[in-house]
């Protein structure tokens, strides 16, 4: 597990050794937390690092301990994890709850209280956003802050795939698939039609028994706790499952009722939710008439009604077009920002690129390459050129002399190639030497279009055309 | 926008049975608004067994003897039963198509009874068979069909006859839930809704039927309910036909209603 907890310990002290620390705040008053955003973020540390993590006792130490991780931290934090004294998370969770109608939940408090909990603390959970001061504010006796990060095996992750096989009759669906997706993070699971990624999300979302290994949301079972894990996670899949003979606002009431919440909290949410994803002129209309992209919208709205911390987009953008597709990246990062954790599929190579933090490419059932899009691309090494000849024939007679990474499209080649610049002009003094007129040049990035060739043989694109004419 | 936790303080509590009444209450009503806002479907529906009354009142009746009372009669409780029996198609269609449009999918990964989906269908459908069966019970009027014992004979055969529906829902519903859509769903359905309707006392009495065909007719839960109810609204001994009607209506119920929620739960597409 990469802790980061030494530097942290270390930035603390040197700030506490300083005394008059510009941030330090012993009290500070109710309103101030604005002042202090962005929110102040600890770390959640392993076991060992946290027991060896000093006592602080103030809003001061809270601010030094937080700050100089804020700056390595990914853009998008799940939670805010304060360590408070024995017992003394009941109160602040009651007052947070008074105070901003969120209630933090217990969870970890409870999963840590199992393992012994560091320094005899006990640990609670803030939705993100909370800054630390509201606690303070509470005269409540701080002695820690940690964060769950979503850096590399960090945190615990909130979805786990183990070892993960599903047949149907001869055909394997899934073939072992391992994956662990960290809290507050987006995963993308990247792959053509039929590779399996629509059957992991069916496992993660219950609605599929896994024949072999093992999944879990939350630290919940899939096949153990259904009903828990159901009650954390919404999904919207690839067909836009709302009920064209109800509105748009009777469509979300019913999710509502559905997920058990109070009917104050049903109609609250409903127009909530008709206001976020701009269908407030549209509640009152059958979702019949709604236009695609809109349908879309309400079926991603009716996945959020129960606020899963939890979300799986089976391909939420297939068949939208290129505006409406937009539209709803927008609404996802602005999801994303707020803390929950999704697991996406797609077979758009863009918008994996766009949305998610972490990508796995499956293929005929397998993980076939996992990591950031940077590092997936990266692995193709540095720079794409693409050469375009007067024709087919020019171009396939080229590509066997310009090096084993060189294929063909149409009337054009494209070269992966390591060395940027330098390489081109290589390249472009070997046509002139055999005499060869290349009619245009463009150099670029690989693209995960190319990651997604060079890795399972064949373009994740051949399926776009006919799915977004769909 | 904050999405990540919900306050507890919305989340309503309930006892399991509580939730099971309600999450199907909520699915109820949510079939019922369909069936108001699109009223075409239930006209169309409702058309077909209006034809066959008129039909075997007008066409095929003449030739068709019956002691002890006019045809007439003897019709309109078969109608009842061919009218809930054919009704059940609906339900399929139904189910089945909220399967292929990912609903039931939707409605899988929440929180809410399993057996919320296909109660909330059934019960709509009920609805739906009373107002079925009263409409038939007026058309009836029309042409010339009177109840021959009283209102409370009527009651309790209006009753049998939509408990044998509701039976029957679930019975679609379990069928339903292998279908692909709803086309496929009605496709499966009618072999098996065609000769238990036709091979029964709906609209010829069972004797005149060849022997080995009168075993099955005369032992099948819609000639029984049938009889059952033409002993109700005609007249003459009720006893053992209203206790083997409604032995039928809740074995039917006991082995097929576990048995569709089983299928809804255990679904792979």
């Amino acid at each position: 597990m990469q802790v980061v907890g030494p530097e942290l310990q270390e930035q603390g002290r040197r700030l506490r050794e300083l005394g008059d620390d510009p941030f330090a705040r012993r009290h500070p008053r109710r309103g101030e937390a604005h002042e202090l955003d962005p929110p102040v973020v600890g770390v959640q540390l392993a076991d060992d690092e946290a027991a060896r993590l000093e006592a602080v006792d103030d809003a001061r130490d809270v601010r030094c301990v937080a700050e100089p991780v804020l700056r390595q931290l990914p853009h998008r934090l799940g939670l805010t994890i304060a360590q408070v004294e024995q017992g003394a998370d009941g109160p602040i969770r009651d007052a947070l709850a008074r105070r901003d109608g969120v209630e933090a939940p217990r969870l970890h408090a409870q999963e840590q209280a199992q393992k012994g909990p560091p320094d005899g603390g006990r640990v609670c959970i803030l939705p993100h956003g909370h800054h630390p001061s509201r606690f303070i504010d509470l005269n409540q006796r701080l002695t820690a802050l940690k964060y769950s990060a979503n850096v590399d095996g960090m945190s615990e992750p909130a979805i786990t795939l183990e070892g993960v096989g599903k047949r149907f009759g001869n055909v394997v669906a899934l073939d072992g698939i391992d994956l662990a997706v960290p809290a507050g993070t987006v995963f993308g699971l990247l792959g053509p039609n039929g590779a399996g990624k629509t059957t992991a999300v069916r496992i993660l979302t219950t609605l599929l028994r896994p024949d072999e290994g093992r999944a879990t949301v939350l630290g919940h079972d899939v096949v153990r706790e259904p009903h828990v894990v159901r009650s954390r996670i919404g999904l919207a899949g690839q067909y836009a499952a709302v009920d064209e003979n109800l509105t748009g606002r009777e469509n979300l009431r019913l999710i509502g009722k559905l997920t058990h919440l109070t009917v104050t909290a049903v109609r609250q949410r409903a127009d909530e939710l008709l206001e976020v994803f701009g269908l407030a002129d549209a509640a009152t209309r059958t979702a019949k008439t709604y236009s695609g992209g809109m349908r879309r919208r309400l079926d991603l709205a009716a996945a959020l009604v129960h606020r899963p911390p939890v979300l799986f987009l089976d391909e939420p953008t297939t068949g939208l077009d290129p505006a409406s597709r937009n539209d709803l990246w927008h609404v996802i990062e602005e999801l994303v920002a707020s803390g929950t954790t999704l697991l996406l599929t797609t077979q758009y190579l863009e918008e994996a690129d766009r949305l998610a933090d972490r990508l796995a490419v499956i293929d005929h059932g397998r993980v076939i390459a996992e990591g950031t899009s940077a590092e997936l691309k990266a692995r193709l090494g540095g720079t794409v050129i693409e050469l375009g000849f007067h024709d087919a024939v020019l171009a396939a007679r080229v590509a066997p002399t310009l090096g084993a990474g060189a294929h063909v499209e149409g009337a054009s080649v494209e070269v992966t190639v390591d060395g940027g610049p330098r390489a081109v002009a290589g390249i472009l003094r070997q046509l002139d030497g055999d005499g060869i007129e290349a009619t245009t040049l463009t150099v670029r990035e690989p693209s995960l279009d190319d990651v997604f060739l060079s890795l399972t043989g064949h373009k994740a694109t051949s399926d776009e055309l006919e799915g977004a004419d769909a | 926008m904050t999405t990540t936790v919900l306050p507890a303080a919305d989340l309503r509590q309930r006892s399991r049975v509580g939730w099971i009444v309600a999450d199907a209450l909520a699915v109820t009503q949510r079939n019922l608004i369909a069936y108001v806002r699109i009223p075409q479907a239930l006209f169309f529906s409702t058309l077909q067994p209006i034809m066959f009354v008129l039909l075997f009142r007008y066409a095929f009746g003449g030739a068709i003897p019956i002691s002890g009372t006019a045809y007439v009669n003897y019709l309109l409780p078969g109608i009842f039963a061919q009218a809930v029996t054919f009704g059940s198609v609906n339900t399929a269609i139904g189910l089945a198509d909220d399967a292929s449009k990912g609903l039931i999918d939707r409605f899988r990964s929440l929180p809410m009874a399993p057996s919320a989906v296909l109660a909330g269908r059934t019960l709509a459908d009920l609805c739906r068979n009373v107002f079925v069966v009263l409409l038939m019970t007026a058309v009836g009027y029309l042409v010339g069909f009177r109840v021959q014992t009283n209102v409370a004979g009527y009651v309790a055969g209006f009753l049998l006859v939509l408990g044998f529906s509701y039976a029957l829902s679930w019975g679609a519903a379990v069928l339903a839930m292998g279908a692909e859509n709803g086309e496929t769903a009605s496709l499966m359905l009618f072999p098996i809704i065609f000769p238990f309707t036709f091979a029964s006392s709906a609209f010829v009495p069972t004797a005149s039927m060849p022997g080995w065909l009168q075993a099955f007719a005369n032992n099948q839960p819609v000639t029984q309910v049938i009889n059952a109810v033409r002993a109700l609204m005609l007249g003459g001994p009720t006893a053992d036909k209203v206790l083997h009607a409604v032995l039928w209506i809740v074995g039917m119920l006991v082995v097929l209603a576990p048995l569709a929620v089983r299928r809804y739960r255990n679904r792979v597409s």
